[in-house]
């Protein structure tokens, strides 16, 4: 299955949130708007929720935290029980070093880790979508034509005001976005086809 | 939106440049050969490198007999070295980390060569423990793992353990940290390069990077995550490595205020590295439109600030030592500054604590010459440092008969010299093959600039 | 596009809160007297006074600290609400009184200020040393346990205490090896000069902040950094000093390095949640219309992060001297930790640690007023506790806690709040001269 969408290309930060921003107040399909760093300002004007890796990594550091904690008390008092040093065996003091590291490492490293999942960045991956020139000094915003008025033509106008230097039709297959969701998801995209 | 900055405010990045323009100078290094300038130090570098390989092999193979140490000096240059290169990486963190989180937008032209400074000095502090273990290829016998020898755990209360945990949570996630800041630049070389070798390795680095919004915002998230993490971390690291001291009953090593102390003085001599390393890179890659005048003078000041609250704890341990009224305390610190070692002590001092009181002066931090010079001196004093807390609180202990000095043998000097040949082989490695510039974030600190109306 | 404009607009002080601090204060000192003539009841008196003294100069130190800060850093978000720090340094002529206080009640206070040999003490004659059980501190040459100390409280009066006590301080030679620090002369000479350093270098930069207002002259910003400059270098070392000689000394054989930033990390956190608060009770009664929710967040951060250095540092602190278990030093959590406060100690770390960590680690609740509010209060209660927990365990085996503990602090708050609030009733709410205000009326995260 294959869809049309409208491609704006911007050479501006102003542009590209002020567009957007026309965008979704006038009802259009964002579908994802690309940039060579992160604007600041983005998700607010494409209506993206705060995103919940926050969650992820206070979730991961707990368990490396109580990990360590039980992982050391396990070691000391259970297993091998010893008096080293004139300790108690639970010297819990002593534990909060290693127990602190675990839930940093454990927090960061998770967080990595489920930022590439959630994102399906991996290694030979082939970039999904990927437009000329917005690693590099474009801004693209990127529409859903759903309708027979949104094509690049009708639009050029509307991004007139932005400074638009290009508006083009893509037709790419089998593109699927979580449409009005104002979700944090990525854009899920199987198979690409560009022209 | 439109920003509403201060007149106080000054320019990051100077030269009004566009966008493609500044992909393009950042990545100008490693399009072309390298300088003779870079062939030169790359030479002296891995000549240091190849003779601490040599040094290392040697002290291997014959055992840790060949350092200088004795009984009463059972610790000396090895833990001193691993001490200092473990500092050094502090700097870099700071300033991927910290001043990330205080958003001090100055940090974007030289985070990323300062992290990768972090993880090159971890590797080299790590070289020492290893060294020290006599049998290196055992080393994973300090991890906690069931094994057929009881099991017989490492002991979580010695603060060695803690040391392993710390180290190595400190290496990845630095490591972690520094490869997610790259994937965006990667990506933008991937899309520049013509080359169709460089078109795959970068293509197979960046993962697929396409400069989605929907992947930034969470990507953000997640730096930024990272940088809360890595905040603690760095001050977690050096204080776990004070506590290899301040846990023990030895006067001069058991204080308290060891944890933040170590940290004040990681940061600070990892800030006279970093400005040691940027004002060379400024100069051979010619970068000066990046790493202007104003981050070095910013840099001087954080060296000011660090090295005077080093001051202060020199300052507050020598008057507790007194306070306490323990003759023993009170010895170790007379001791330390009118003792044998004396010399190293006033070396530190006058390094560590005078000399960064000259960049009170803006004249002397806006010198690039002088501010380079004093680096140095701040490279050494932290060394110093270092081997001034460590030796001479051992080598005059409770018992006469057991005082005696210290000396490294030529081995110990050899494989510090080497360790700084591995860190520059390292650092002059890593300006050619990746952007030593945070190309993404660069941009958005000059994009304030970057409205169509109103051209600056 | 347009830069926000910003009305001079000074609070209203209200009658009611005006008359509400005056009774506070008037109960403060009832309290005070009262505790006072109460049967061997001066030390109990003294003791809250040193602590509510403390708090009120970590409060008022914390307000100048922020603000020259801010100026070293070139911080341009925290400018809206600046006023609210000037306006707690104002409280920091109320610690001359409070100073007064404590040196009045010094013998009580702290035992090095007694005289150690008999020829000394027959130059003071008259001093609390021989009024009867007044002084409950008995020193031994190591470290002194507070049980001993309590027995000699409980025993007033009695004769055999008092020579036993005299014996031992005579033989004090650790006392006497510090005599030079320890010394009432040089400790009013320290006094005078903390709190000139202090109250100079506070108002300089307030005045200077409010001159701004009038003639908006960037100048003024670069003469406060200048200042600030100065002060940092000096409030580090005041600071560190007097955190010694306020607090450190009143067990004059303990000792710890980190004990001036264990000061610090409290006067960080605590100054940080009283400007949060002000802050907060001010844009409820209709000021400060401008600062949102993003000053709030930045607030939280640093609150955040501020109360985690405090728990890092009392961590430090403490699990450094339990790991080396060395007798000079272990005794003073061998009273706090094995003894009677094991409770309060824990709870200490739960208010100044635990409870703020959690409350503001998600991003709505530092967004969040309400929350905002509630945290700062439990941070300056664990404030109090934390100080009362390194002042009482010197002189009480057991915690005692009671309506003079609460009215003397109560004095404390109410003398803090009517200076802070005069002030604020004086200068504009906004530093509408900064360079840096249009960045902070428009920050955003």
């Amino acid at each position: 299955m294959s869809q049309t969408y409208v491609v704006a290309y911007f050479e501006h930060e102003d542009d590209i949130l002020g567009a957007t921003r026309k965008s979704r107040e006038s009802g259009h399909t964002i579908v994802d708007v690309f940039t060579p760093y992160a604007v600041h300002g983005m998700d607010e004007a494409m209506g993206l929720r705060f995103s919940r890796m926050t969650w992820v990594c206070f979730i991961f550091g707990m368990l490396g935290a109580l990990g360590a904690v039980f992982g050391q008390m396990y070691i000391t008092m259970v297993d091998w029980p010893a008096v080293i040093g004139g300790k108690p065996l639970n010297s819990l003091p002593a534990y909060i070093p290693i127990t602190f590291e675990c839930a940093v490492l454990f927090g960061g490293l998770g967080s990595i880790v489920v930022l590439f999942a959630r994102s399906k960045l991996f290694p030979f991956k082939k970039p999904d979508f990927l437009l000329p020139s917005v690693t590099n000094d474009k801004f693209a915003l990127v529409l859903k034509a759903d309708s027979a008025t949104i094509t690049a033509k009708d639009l050029q106008p509307f991004f007139a005001d932005f400074g638009a230097t290009h508006i083009e039709e893509r037709l790419e297959d089998t593109l699927t976005v979580a449409e009005g969701a104002p979700g944090s998801g990525p854009v899920h995209q199987t198979e690409t086809t560009h022209h | 939106m439109s920003a509403h900055y201060s007149p106080l405010r000054v320019k990051l990045v100077e030269g009004n440049k566009s966008l493609g323009q500044i992909t393009d100078e950042i990545c100008r290094p490693m399009n072309r050969l390298p300088s003779k300038s870079w062939w030169l130090a790359f030479l002296v570098a891995f000549s240091a490198l190849m003779m601490g390989i040599g040094a290392i092999t040697y002290q291997v193979l014959v055992g840790i007999g060949t350092w200088g140490l004795n009984t009463s000096v059972g610790w000396a240059f090895d833990i001193t070295n691993f001490v200092f290169w473990i500092g050094i990486g502090h700097a870099g963190t700071l300033i991927s980390a910290i001043l990330f989180l205080f958003r001090q937008k100055w940090r974007t032209s030289i985070n990323r060569s300062a992290e990768a400074m972090t993880l090159f000095a971890v590797m080299c502090a790590g070289l020492f423990p290893l060294i020290h273990m006599g049998r290196p290829w055992l080393a994973f016998w300090v991890g906690p793992y069931p094994n057929t020898r009881g099991s017989l755990w490492p002991n979580p209360r010695s603060p060695l353990l803690w040391d392993v945990f710390a180290i190595s949570t400190y290496f990845l996630v630095s490591a972690g940290f520094w490869y997610v800041g790259l994937i965006p630049d990667l990506a933008t070389i991937r899309d520049k390069s013509t080359s169709k070798i460089k078109k795959f390795i970068f293509g197979v680095l960046s993962l697929g990077w396409n400069g989605s919004n929907r992947i930034w915002s969470r990507y953000e998230t997640v730096y930024m995550l990272l940088a809360g993490l890595a905040t603690p971390l760095v001050l977690s690291v050096h204080s776990i490595v004070s506590m290899d001291f301040a846990t023990s009953v030895i006067p001069g090593w058991h204080t308290t205020i060891f944890p933040p102390y170590f940290v004040a003085g990681a940061v600070f001599s990892g800030f006279g590295m970093v400005l040691t390393l940027m004002i060379i890179a400024r100069k051979v890659l010619n970068l000066h439109e990046y790493i202007t005048t104003t981050h070095i003078e910013r840099m001087c000041k954080i060296a000011l600030l660090t090295g005077s609250m080093v001051g202060l704890a020199y300052g507050t341990e020598f008057f507790i030592a007194w306070y306490s009224g323990s003759i023993y305390e009170r010895f170790t610190f007379l001791n330390r500054a009118f003792g044998p070692f004396a010399w190293a002590y006033w070396i530190m001092v006058s390094c560590n604590v005078i000399t960064p009181q000259l960049f009170w002066f803006k004249k002397l931090r806006t010198n690039v010459k002088w501010v380079f010079i004093i680096s140095i001196f701040i490279n050494i004093g932290m060394w110093f440092e270092r081997f001034v807390i460590i030796v001479t609180s051992l080598h005059r202990d409770y018992l006469p008969s057991n005082w005696t000095g210290y000396v490294p043998t030529k081995i110990e000097v050899m494989t510090l010299i080497g360790v700084f040949g591995l860190f520059f082989t390292l650092f002059l490695i890593f300006c050619r093959v990746l952007p030593m510039i945070s190309i993404g974030e660069v941009k958005s600190v000059v994009s304030y600039a970057n409205t169509r109306n109103k051209e600056h | 596009m347009s830069d926000a404009h910003v009305e001079n607009v000074t609070y209203k002080t209200s009658p009611r809160m005006k008359n509400a601090a005056i009774a506070m204060i008037v109960i403060g000192a009832i309290t005070f007297l009262w505790q006072y003539f109460q049967e061997a009841g001066e030390l109990r008196a003294f003791a809250n006074v040193l602590v509510s003294h403390f708090y009120l100069l970590t409060l008022a130190l914390g307000g100048a600290f922020w603000i020259a800060l801010q100026y070293v850093a070139g911080a341009g978000w925290s400018v809206v609400v600046r006023r609210i720090p000037e306006a707690m340094t104002k409280a920091l002529p109320i610690t001359i009184v409070t100073t007064i206080v404590v040196v009045l009640g010094m013998s009580y206070l702290y035992s090095w200020s007694l005289p150690r040999h008999p020829s000394e003490a027959a130059h003071e004659e008259g001093g609390a040393a021989t009024e009867g059980g007044s002084s409950p501190l008995m020193v031994s040459p190591v470290y002194s346990a507070p049980a001993h100390k309590s027995e000699a409280h409980e025993k007033t009066g009695s004769a055999e205490g008092e020579e036993s006590a005299d014996e031992l301080r005579a033989a004090d030679e650790i006392l006497d090896s510090k005599s030079w620090w320890l010394s009432k002369n040089f400790f009013y000479v320290r006094m005078v000069l903390y709190l000139l350093i202090w109250i100079g270098l506070a108002n300089l930069l307030v005045k200077n902040s409010r001159k701004q207002d009038m003639d908006k002259n960037v100048s003024h910003t670069k003469a406060n950094l200048k200042v600030s400059s100065i002060f940092l270098p000096l409030f580090g070392l005041s600071f560190s000093a007097a955190s010694v000689d306020f607090i450190m000394s009143v067990e004059p054989h303990w000792f710890s390095t980190i004990f001036g930033v264990y000061c610090f990390a409290g006067l960080f956190v605590s100054s940080l949640a009283m400007i949060t608060m002000i802050t907060i009770l001010l844009k409820r009664r209709g000021y400060l219309t401008f600062v949102n929710e993003e000053h709030f967040q930045d607030l939280g951060k640093l609150m955040f992060g501020m109360s985690t250095f405090w728990a890092y540092i009392w961590f430090s602190q403490f699990m450094l001297i339990w790991y080396s278990n060395m007798p000079e030093e272990v005794g003073y959590y061998e009273v706090r930790f094995n003894g009677e406060y094991r409770f309060l100690f824990f709870l200490n770390v739960g208010v100044n640690w635990v409870l703020p960590f959690f409350a503001l680690l998600p991003r709505p609740n530092k967004r969040n007023m309400n929350i905002m509010f509630a945290t700062s209060a439990v941070i300056l209660v664990g404030h109090w506790l934390d100080l009362y927990l390194m002042v009482f365990p010197a002189y009480y085996s057991a915690p005692v806690f009671g309506w003079t503990e609460i009215g003397i602090f109560l004095g404390a708050i109410g003398m803090f709040v009517l200076a802070t609030f005069t002030y604020l009733g004086k200068a504009n709410l906004v530093p509408s001269g900064d360079p840096y205000l249009q960045e902070s009326l428009h920050h955003h995260q």
